[in-house]
């Protein structure tokens, strides 16, 4: 954030998240959740769009105005779903500044996996769900750490091998003494030495306590909640705006010379190499919702999927490049949109990598 | 259809689509090979149309001119006919590029001498060869231009990883130039022709009709609507979007283009008999497409089951059978 204002709530929705935060926080083993998402789409449009998709046959949805100021605005919104097991019901708030929106919920876990995040996951693709790398993660804690002069030290770690293997490292003994617990970069660091990338991290230290995680969800256990806007959530959207740029322009029926413009994702290490996992990405790939596939070429030793995305009706190619890199091809019409969201996908169910543009 | 039919249909489906594939790729990697190694020899189109002085029509894959007065006609083959009869009747459409051929780039279309250049798979050619050899010797084929034949295939280098191998292995060209560069072999790094493919997915060569339905499906049918749901089209609508992406290899369009109105036809058809369209007018022009019809993931796999499952019916065997104007000798491998 350039401005030093820029990440700073107006005073009076400042007022009503910090309240919400220590209401919630009030309860035993409470905790407030956010929700990171970009949208271009005003906050009643999003609502339209979602009232056509399959959730809303089993799901209530209601909202109403609370705040507004300059380019923010403030809603609070009560939902209710039936699944075959339970109906569930609870409220959360929506954040929404310009491009940036984020839900806040103070509720149970079973409302935030169950009916939050199943309703962001239906916004798509009029909002994405934002998402970083581990990188982006430990970027994150270390401003924060510094900024505020705080040690952070880690209680639990999530880490994820190639094809979303997940490894964990968790103490669940009463903090005593902080200092038997390591700082925050030591949990990097032995993830990135077993092969594997920080997911989800869970942090305190002088008074915070609370976990970040990969997919752009800030859960607050100790805090105030404007620290956590300004130093984590309002990151995560600005973040992915600028990691997903590399996306944009790539159909070619947006080049005035319909080129084929590539990216490429590049690995740590020489993944590809091994053709069990080159069968494997195949494997992943036919995996992937909402698609149909053709496989160009499965063998040794490269593999060539085209891919259809069925949520937007755009397409694109991918073929290993070399050991360390897959090469995504841009069609006719390849939004923006399913390549965010399959390259989510990937990081998720495949592995972390940089996206760089391909040069010829 | 028996269970084995039907997988041999399968099989055999894939085998068509994955040669032609390969077509497309070893004349992507002639022109990519002879644009940044050759200094005179150019590889000129993948479409062109001669005429022998007779007016009988050649098509051949690939056209090379050395200078104003010589070049090369060159015939790619991904597989020949096992009983001779059929190879020699295959080798004989080669006797017509033998002869003066009229459709050159030159002033008065004509070059003085030209080469026959055939193309076999790596995999023939150890059987091809000497079967040219003696028919050529003894008379039973007459091809009076020289004739130069060159192993290909697609081949796998440890540090590279697949490449194209050209390697001539009988006769020499008129052109020293080429003669020189054929005195190594030709490695040609798939790698480098990526983004050439995805632009140039036809050969002159009618291409199997699911190759065509994975091209309308896949990529020229994302460019109707915004969302995955059904819509109207017309033979020409399609044709336009293809012509507009898949640019000429000569850069001149109509006759030229890649991508052939007949093809959308028969891809057109083959999407109705699987039920993924219908037919709106009686003239064959406008089709509903049922985009958003539930089917499997694996659409290439999809498309080939209902494909053979619909073998027996006429009306598919007239979808996928190929023109008879265009028949050529790529069109023989289909007996083997």
């Amino acid at each position: 954030m350039d401005s030093p204002t820029e990440g700073v709530l107006p005073i009076d929705i400042d007022l009503i998240m910090n309240e919400i935060a220590r209401l919630s926080l009030k309860k035993t083993w409470g905790s407030v959740k956010i929700v990171t998402l970009f949208s271009e789409a005003n906050f009643e449009e999003l609502i339209s769009h979602l009232l056509h998709k399959k959730i809303m046959k089993s799901s209530e949805f209601q909202y109403r105005a609370v705040g507004r100021n300059d380019d923010l605005e403030l809603f609070h919104c009560t939902a209710f779903r039936k699944t075959k097991t339970m109906a569930i019901a609870g409220s959360f708030y929506a954040l929404q500044k310009r491009s940036h929106l984020f839900f806040v919920t103070g509720e149970r876990n079973t409302f935030f996996s169950k009916v939050l995040l199943p309703l962001s996951r239906a916004m798509f693709p009029t909002a994405i769900r934002a998402f970083v790398t581990s990188e982006d993660l430990f970027q994150f804690l270390d401003k924060f750490s510094r900024d505020r002069g705080i040690e952070l030290r880690y209680t639990e770690l999530i880490s994820r091998k190639m094809f979303g293997k997940a490894f964990f490292d968790r103490r669940h003994e009463k903090r005593t003494d902080p200092k038997t617990y390591e700082l925050f970069p030591v949990a990097f660091r032995r993830s990135k030495e077993q092969e594997g990338r920080v997911d989800r991290i869970r942090v305190f230290g002088n008074g915070y306590d609370f976990s970040i995680s990969r997919n752009g969800v800030v859960k607050i256990y100790k805090g105030e909640f404007d620290s956590f806007y300004r130093y984590f959530a309002l990151e995560f959207v600005e973040r992915a705006i600028q990691r997903w740029k590399i996306f944009e322009k790539r159909s070619r029926t947006e080049l005035p010379q319909k080129e084929v413009r590539p990216i490429l994702l590049k690995f740590d290490s020489n993944v590809f190499e091994d053709a069990s996992v080159r069968k494997e990405l195949v494997n992943v790939v036919s995996a992937y919702s909402n698609c149909e596939y053709s496989i160009i070429h499965e063998g040794n030793p490269y593999v060539y999927i085209a891919v259809l995305d069925k949520l937007d009706n755009s397409s694109f190619t991918i073929r290993t490049y070399d050991s360390y890199s897959l090469m995504v091809i841009p069609q006719i019409r390849t939004t923006k949109t399913s390549l965010v969201r399959f390259s989510k996908y990937l990081l998720d169910k495949f592995h972390e990598g940089s996206m760089t543009d391909f040069e010829n | 259809m028996s269970d084995r039919e039907f997988e041999d249909c399968k099989q055999r489906r894939l085998i068509e689509r994955q040669r032609y594939i390969q077509t497309v790729w070893l004349t992507l990697g002639l022109r990519h090979y002879l644009e940044t190694r050759a200094k005179q020899c150019r590889f000129v189109s993948a479409e062109p149309i001669f005429h022998t002085e007779q007016g009988s029509e050649i098509r051949p894959d690939v056209v090379l001119q050395y200078d104003s007065n010589s070049g090369a006609l060159c015939e790619i083959k991904t597989s020949f006919p096992i009983p001779d009869s059929l190879l020699l009747e295959t080798l004989k459409q080669l006797e017509k590029y033998g002869q003066p051929v009229i459709g050159w780039g030159t002033n008065d279309l004509t070059v003085q001498h030209h080469d026959v250049m055939l193309f076999c798979d790596i995999l023939d050619i150890n059987r091809i060869l000497p079967k040219i050899r003696e028919w050529l010797d003894n008379g039973q084929l007459k091809i009076p231009e020289n004739l130069v034949v060159c192993e290909w295939g697609i081949v796998q280098s440890p540090k590279i990883g697949d490449v194209i191998l050209v390697r001539k292995r009988w006769g020499n060209a008129r052109s020293e130039e080429l003669n020189s560069l054929f005195n190594e072999d030709w490695v040609i790094d798939l790698r480098t022709l990526i983004i050439a493919y995805e632009k140039c997915r036809f050969t002159r060569k009618e291409p199997p009709v699911e190759y065509t339905m994975e091209q309308i499906w896949l990529y020229i049918f994302t460019k109707k609507t915004e969302k995955f749901e059904a819509f109207e089209t017309s033979i020409e609508e399609t044709l336009s979007i293809a012509y507009e992406y898949y640019l000429p290899w000569s850069n001149i369009r109509g006759e030229f283009s890649q991508v052939r109105e007949t093809w959308i036809k028969k891809a057109m058809k083959a999407f109705c008999s699987i039920e993924l369209a219908k037919q709106v007018t009686d003239d064959q022009s406008k089709y509903k497409v049922f985009r958003d019809k539930e089917i499997d993931k694996d659409f290439l796999g999809y498309i080939i089951e209902r494909l053979c499952r619909k073998r027996e019916e006429s009306k598919l065997k007239q979808a996928t059978e190929p023109d008879k104007e265009q028949r050529t000798m790529g069109d023989f491998q289909q007996l083997s």
